[in-house]
């Protein structure tokens, strides 16, 4: 279903765009948004204002190094939000204090008190907040469907394989003895190129908290959103020099122990690029007590090959991929009052709160519960 | 030639044909160099035997787990060092019938034989018809294991992933599922594999035996994996 084209569309301010631009992107694609500015603080590094530009440039749309005045000169309905991961609250904070409603990138956060903040800040400024994901990409509408349809009855235990097969900079053990640890901050900036820089900023976050929010939210959503209450977990850096030096995670395991009697499970990791010929393995078993189901994420894909291949090339490509777009309907129809966001800031907080304990329980080696909300 | 005598409660048929493919063994029906059994008390004295489902001092137990095509493609992959330093293990395991210890100890074998390790961290959680085990070993190693209980007749699923520090595995039915059609849904097959590591099996266990083996270290390693289902307790109902 459409949302009303006839509508005037909502006018959006991006503040900040500096690490993958798909959410603005997506957002000005779509017909029911019309992205006005490019805004950020002007107390910003320089290579922020040089990617806030350039992004701005490209669309023929002013940047504006000043937030507030974007937010006064420019008569926005909406904001996207998509700074280093540590700034995300805090943006979408002052967007939800002025009235505007939100979309803003993953991971929400990595602080509870920031996400707890954003809630109250969107409550009571009654604005909608959408936080990025990948919920309705076609094999996750698939599996959607047949639980919402009976097939499977009720849930009884869930389990993701969520392995992204980017490399990540130098391979674990390549750092040679008197060299330096490698800096995040700079090894995220260099990793901007190939859009390997979901970490960027100067917190350094292992793949759980980068990229723990996607399956998290595959596992809210297909278990109706049952809350998790207790997590043990097991983190390690094996493969890439930049997590061990920063004492975070690049592969990670998961148990959790969910609402309802359901046990779900997680196992992630940035694993390189060696070990999967596509993005990665990604994968979903769904277990009901009448049917059970194995879901490819990453289907339907046609698979290219062709003489002189680049290593580095998929040989399987996503298509049929909706997933953006639909994000963004979702969005306009949460503003317009006609249904609730697919992830909200309350879901996104306690998926955050999952991510806190796992990665708690695999420094501590017990089970930690979740500070839910 | 080493002689093998058969005395099997199930599946015998099996064992035989996977045996007259070995060529250095033959089948008989007395004066056995080695026995093949699924009963304890079947255990002569003196005559190396591979024990099916149950463990005996006396006795080779059987871990067929390892033995698997898939299980054999992984390990040898991980002995030429094409993998790297195995990371994380992830088998899920879902099975129309109760999900029996005998089961659970082959799944946990199987992760302890690929890590070449004990695990020093467990945990475990349960609900109807499920079971996960969670195991940390020391060098920062994990595996995760799940079994369920599906409640349609038929066939189960198995699928087995192995993440090392330089590569990955991948083994997997809903990969290996050809399609059927004959009106309506299609169906999703497995060719007919499931008896393929039993060979193997059979020639882990010769090999043994004209080494001389004694059963101690693999009845070590099959109580080893029988510890860590004991704790976690009873086998989940459906």
């Amino acid at each position: 279903m459409k949302t009303a084209r006839s509508r005037d569309p909502f006018k959006v301010g991006v503040f900040s765009v500096v690490k993958h631009c798909y959410l603005p992107r997506a957002i000005a694609a779509h017909p029911r948004f019309e992205i006005c500015c490019v805004a950020d603080d002007d107390n910003r590094p320089e290579w922020t204002h040089d990617r806030n530009a350039l992004f701005a440039g490209e669309f023929g749309i002013p940047y504006l190094r000043d937030v507030e005045a974007a937010i006064k000169t420019h008569d926005l309905d909406a904001v996207a939000v998509s700074p280093e991961a540590e700034r995300h609250c805090e943006l979408a904070i002052r967007a939800a204090e002025a009235g505007l409603h939100i979309v803003v990138d993953k991971p929400l956060s990595t602080r509870l008190e920031d996400c707890d903040r954003l809630i109250d800040a969107i409550e009571s400024n009654d604005v909608t907040c959408l936080i990025w994901n990948r919920n309705y990409l076609p094999a996750l509408i698939q599996a959607r469907t047949a639980l919402k349809d009976g097939r499977l009855g009720n849930l009884r235990s869930i389990h993701c394989d969520f392995y992204f097969s980017k490399d990540a900079g130098p391979p674990l053990g390549s750092r040679a003895e008197g060299d330096p640890p490698i800096d995040w901050l700079e090894r995220q900036l260099d990793a901007h190129a190939d859009g390997s820089d979901g970490g960027v900023g100067t917190e350094p976050m292992g793949e759980l908290q980068v990229e723990g929010i996607y399956p998290l939210a595959y596992i809210r959503m297909l278990s109706s959103e049952a809350r998790v209450n207790r997590v043990f977990a097991r983190t390690t850096a094996l493969f890439h020099q930049a997590h061990a030096d920063n004492g975070v995670d690049d592969l990670a395991s998961v148990t959790l122990e969910m609402e309802n009697g359901v046990t779900g499970s997680l196992c992630i990791g940035r694993i390189g690029a060696a070990a999967h010929p596509d993005i990665g393995e990604i994968k979903l078993h769904l277990v009901g007590d009448k049917g059970s189901m194995v879901v490819s994420e990453a289907r339907p894909e046609v698979s290219i090959h062709y003489r002189d291949q680049p290593d580095l090339e998929f040989r399987n490509r996503r298509v049929a991929d909706s997933n953006n777009y639909l994000l963004a309907e979702n969005f306009a129809r949460a503003i317009d009052g006609n249904e609730e966001p697919i992830l909200d800031a309350r879901g996104a907080r306690n998926i955050c709160a999952t991510v806190l304990a796992a990665v708690e329980s695999g420094k501590a080696g017990k089970p930690i519960s979740v500070d839910n909300r | 030639m080493t002689r093998l005598r058969f005395q099997l409660k199930e599946s015998e048929a099996d064992y035989r044909a996977a045996a007259s493919r070995i060529d250095d063994a033959r089948v008989v029906e007395e004066d056995a160099d080695a026995l093949i059994t699924d009963e304890a008390g079947l255990i002569p004295e003196g005559v190396p035997t591979l024990l099916l489902g149950d463990t005996d001092a006396n006795a080779f137990p059987a871990l067929p787990w390892r033995f698997t095509p898939q299980a054999q493609s992984i390990r040898a992959s991980l002995d030429d060092g094409q993998l790297g330093t195995p990371g994380l293990l992830r088998l899920h395991h879902w099975h129309p019938g109760a999900i029996t210890m005998d089961t659970q100890i082959a799944a946990i074998d199987l992760a302890l034989w690929l890590f070449d390790a004990t695990p020093n961290a467990t945990h475990n959680a349960t609900s109807a018809g499920n079971r996960l085990f969670h195991l940390g070993f020391p060098d920062g190693g994990m595996a995760m294991i799940d079994f369920s209980r599906i409640p349609a007749e038929g066939e189960g699923y198995h699928s087995l992933s192995l993440i090392g520090s330089r590569g990955a595995a991948y083994a997997d039915d809903h990969r290996d599922r050809n399609l059927i059609f004959t009106g309506g849904a299609a169906n999703a097959e497995l060719p007919g594999c499931k008896n393929a590591f039993i060979q193997p099996m059979l020639e882990d266990f010769l090999a043994s035996v004209i080494a001389g083996k004694t059963p101690e270290n693999a009845n070590n390693d099959y109580l080893a994996a029988q510890k860590i289902v004991e704790e976690a307790g009873d086998t989940p109902g459906p």
